[in-house]
């Protein structure tokens, strides 16, 4: 592949120190966590800050737990689980890493998608799309071949792409990258050709579509 | 104390033979290093159902992880209840656990922290003005980075790696992994510019790396 993928340039040490230390909303976690399951150069930052993380743990001031706790606890074991002998594959593929399949209950193959316009559709995971307030998560599929209207966004726009690609001028997003864009950017996605693009995406605010035609689009279908 | 109280010590420990659990809350760290120990528990726990070496387990880090949580603002009763399940699932899960990928430390930090990430995605915000942790904060005292580093009695590598850093990257690794701080709330909090604050965090980490790597190839 000759163009470059972005996942190095975008992804912060300081998103991972986020991660890490348990700083960022459960939408951009889940994010997070799918990526690292999925690229493994973001995988091995990752394990790295939480383990300073974990050896920190030391230093934050114990609290002690209530008399009881132990005895509870222990009187109430479940059975154990048996060492699974192959990670559970997702359904489909194993397209969805484990968080995402954490969330949904399922696969990918299961979902049910709601069609936004011809060709792309959506399936919300956490929060409400229209609203303002806080992060919201949801899987976005589009089809191979695709142009996106220009658009930026209010607040930040955190995208992991699941299935497919996509270009942006000479960047490329495939598999495994997290591409990160703040509100002063806009841009028009370019689906490659073939495969849907599946992404994990996260957004705190509605978009903000460049020209009236999906600016009419948006009011009616509301994304 | 009363004499017969005390816990049975082992100093020597090896890999066969002797129970894991008779040795651990008093082992000197430098005996047996944490790791090591926490690994036998977890084969004890899987192997044997041993419930004892879990219990000895979380009497280390169950207060630690309680702490944890309460330092971000949960209430004395959730941080329990998120403990108690995180105990529930090291029990469950333990035959997955390898320790040639992590620390046992390190795994029960992240279940901790993704099932507390999972608790506020179902109850919403944490309200911060949680009054025990009030009285955390007003009973905290704070040491100054060095001497809280280099008090530490474990002999963990990546803590000796942090102590030998400059007392500002110390202190920059401080602010981002201990105290629950965004990089603006440090920024205001030291007068240093948000930029500046990234940069420090970003560096520290970068020299830490650094430094694990050349200990690692000098072990080679």
């Amino acid at each position: 592949m000759t163009l470059s993928t972005a996942q190095e340039v975008v992804m912060s040490d300081d998103v991972i120190t986020e991660y890490a230390t348990g700083r960022l909303s459960p939408a951009k976690h889940i994010i997070v966590a799918c990526q690292s399951e999925i690229a493994e150069s973001v995988a091995q930052r990752v394990a790295f800050q939480e383990e300073i993380a974990a050896s920190m743990i030391e230093d934050v001031g114990s609290q002690s737990l209530s008399p009881l706790f132990m005895g509870k606890v222990l009187a109430a074991l479940p059975a154990q689980e048996e060492k699974p002998s192959v990670e559970q594959e997702d359904p489909a593929g194993g397209l969805a890493p484990k968080s995402l399949r954490y969330m949904l209950g399922h696969g990918l193959k299961e979902l049910k998608w709601k069609s936004l316009v011809p060709g792309v559709a959506v399936h919300d995971i956490l929060g409400d799309r229209k609203t303002k307030d806080g992060d919201r998560l949801y899987l976005l599929r589009a089809k191979g071949g695709m142009r996106m209207p220009d658009h930026s966004h209010t607040g930040e726009e955190w995208t992991l792409i699941l299935t497919g690609s996509y270009r942006i001028g000479e960047k490329r997003f495939s598999r495994g990258d997290l591409h990160i864009e703040d509100e002063t950017e806009m841009h028009a996605p370019h689906i490659d050709e073939g495969e849907d693009c599946i992404c994990l995406v996260m957004t705190q605010g509605p978009l903000k579509m460049q020209g009236w035609l999906p600016k009419v689009v948006q009011k009616v279908v509301g994304i | 104390m009363a004499l017969g109280m005390e816990p049975v010590i082992i100093d020597a420990m090896t890999d066969d033979g002797v129970k894991p659990y008779n040795t651990g809350r008093t082992a000197s760290p430098k005996s047996l290093s944490a790791a090591k120990r926490d690994a036998l528990w977890l084969a004890a726990i899987a192997q044997k159902q041993d419930a004892r070496a879990l219990s000895d387990l979380f009497e280390i880090y169950g207060p630690k992880l309680k702490g944890w949580l309460m330092a971000r603002g949960v209430g004395n009763g959730t941080a329990e209840d998120i403990v108690q399940d995180v105990m529930i699932k090291v029990w469950t899960k333990a035959a997955s656990f390898d320790p040639a990928k992590a620390s046992f430390a390190t795994w029960v930090y992240r279940m901790t922290r993704n099932r507390w990430i999972d608790h506020k995605r179902k109850h919403g915000r944490m309200d911060v003005r949680d009054p025990d942790l009030m009285k955390i904060i007003a009973d905290d005292e704070v040491p100054s980075a060095e001497t809280n580093f280099m008090a530490q009695q474990n002999s963990d590598i990546l803590r000796e790696h942090i102590a030998r850093l400059t007392p500002s990257q110390q202190m920059a690794i401080r602010m981002a992994f201990m105290e629950y701080k965004t990089h603006k709330e440090i920024s205001a909090e030291t007068g240093l510019p948000l930029g500046t604050v990234k940069t420090r965090i970003r560096s520290a980490i970068q020299a830490l790396k650094a430094n694990m790597a050349k200990h690692v190839s000098q072990m080679k």
